[in-house]
């Protein structure tokens, strides 16, 4: 899938104690939800989401410590 | 003061504590957020140790963000939440005892002040501690203060058992009790086996249990929120109902000859 702001693919970020995470545009949650409802992800998002600049407010997507940061980037690369 | 404004204000300090753990958990989330964005965008964020000179680059804020909103802030967050139920569930118990100190025993009968029965209720308490308090009051506080610090190491569950002996609030309902049990639970594990689970949390969070063995505990912010609406929820209705049980003139013997728990009526 690809980030409608800056136009590059959605890029899933990791960290080796908190796990995998993936900070998204509000305008695309609904779409990245769906396909990661679909493969039956675990994830929690953010309350809120933060704007800089003016610009489109972002907001992050949590894995959990479980999450497989491997496995959820090639679910959003297929995804197109 | 009456004892029902005196748990009220137990009550409005406990809650004013949650909103407050909440606001800081939600903020410093923002704060972080904010910063990771700006890491992101390769801002020239940095923060310098004045002593070392060590300056964090913006790129290892990205990641460390990641992790103190989701592993310190919320676990931190979490802890002091169950620190909040103790508080709320012993002070309960310390007031009602320091208004009815009878009620530490309840094979006491204030009618004959003989005991019913044989079975005797016993508080240990040094002597030292005793031949130190000076008139009988001090002693029943000291009395009161040792029930309330044993029950501290005991389960949530024998909290309740101790307060349904004693008054007939009921509330909170099973599944609360099973939920507040859980996170109590997982605060031990968090506390004591380094966030594994292990049986002592099988045992402890019972039907509420969330992981298996060996999982490790994951406090996500939609668990974290349900957890301050439901220590909320819990201390408005036990507040409320122990405020009538402690009216004007409520005042009934569970114990012995037990009542419906209803108030009498003035």
């Amino acid at each position: 899938m690809i980030d409608e702001m800056t136009k590059d693919g959605l890029r899933v970020s990791t960290d080796g104690i908190a796990g995998p995470y993936l900070m998204v545009p509000v305008a695309q949650l609904d779409a990245v939800l769906a396909v990661l409802d679909r493969h039956k992800v675990r994830y929690w998002v953010d309350a809120d989401a933060i704007s800089l600049d003016n610009e489109p407010a972002i907001t992050v997507i949590n894995f959990g410590r479980s999450g497989q940061a491997a496995r959820i980037q090639a679910i959003l690369d297929e995804a197109g | 003061m009456p004892l029902s404004d005196d748990i009220r204000g137990l009550a409005d300090q406990v809650l004013d504590r949650v909103d407050e753990a909440r606001e800081f958990y939600v903020h410093s989330r923002q704060a972080w957020r904010l910063v990771q964005q700006l890491a992101r965008k390769g801002r020239p964020v940095g923060i310098v140790d004045l002593a070392t000179k060590r300056h964090l680059p913006a790129g290892d804020l990205e990641s460390r963000a990641q992790k103190y909103v989701t592993v310190q802030l919320a676990e931190s967050t979490f802890r002091d939440l169950s620190s909040l139920l103790e508080d709320w569930i012993l002070g309960l118990i310390r007031l009602w005892l320091t208004a009815y100190p009878e009620d530490m025993d309840l094979n006491f009968d204030p009618a004959t002040g003989q005991r019913r029965g044989k079975k005797q209720e016993e508080v240990q308490i040094p002597l030292s501690r005793l031949l130190h308090l000076r008139d009988c009051s001090a002693i029943l506080g000291g009395l009161i203060e040792r029930v309330v610090r044993d029950l501290t190491y005991e389960r949530p569950d024998r909290w309740f058992r101790y307060i349904d002996s004693r008054l007939s609030l009921g509330c909170p309902g099973a599944t609360q009790r099973a939920k507040l049990y859980e996170m109590k639970a997982a605060r031990d594990c968090l506390e004591h086996n380094r966030g594994v689970i292990n049986r002592d949390y099988l045992n402890k969070a019972g039907t509420a249990a969330r992981y298996a063995e060996g999982d490790l505990v994951q406090i996500d912010e939609p668990y974290l929120m349900e957890c301050f609406t439901l220590l909320r929820d819990v201390t408005v209705a036990m507040a409320r109902a122990a405020g009538i049980a402690s009216g004007p003139k409520p005042r009934r013997r569970l114990h012995g000859g037990r009542s419906s728990g209803k108030p009498t009526p003035p």
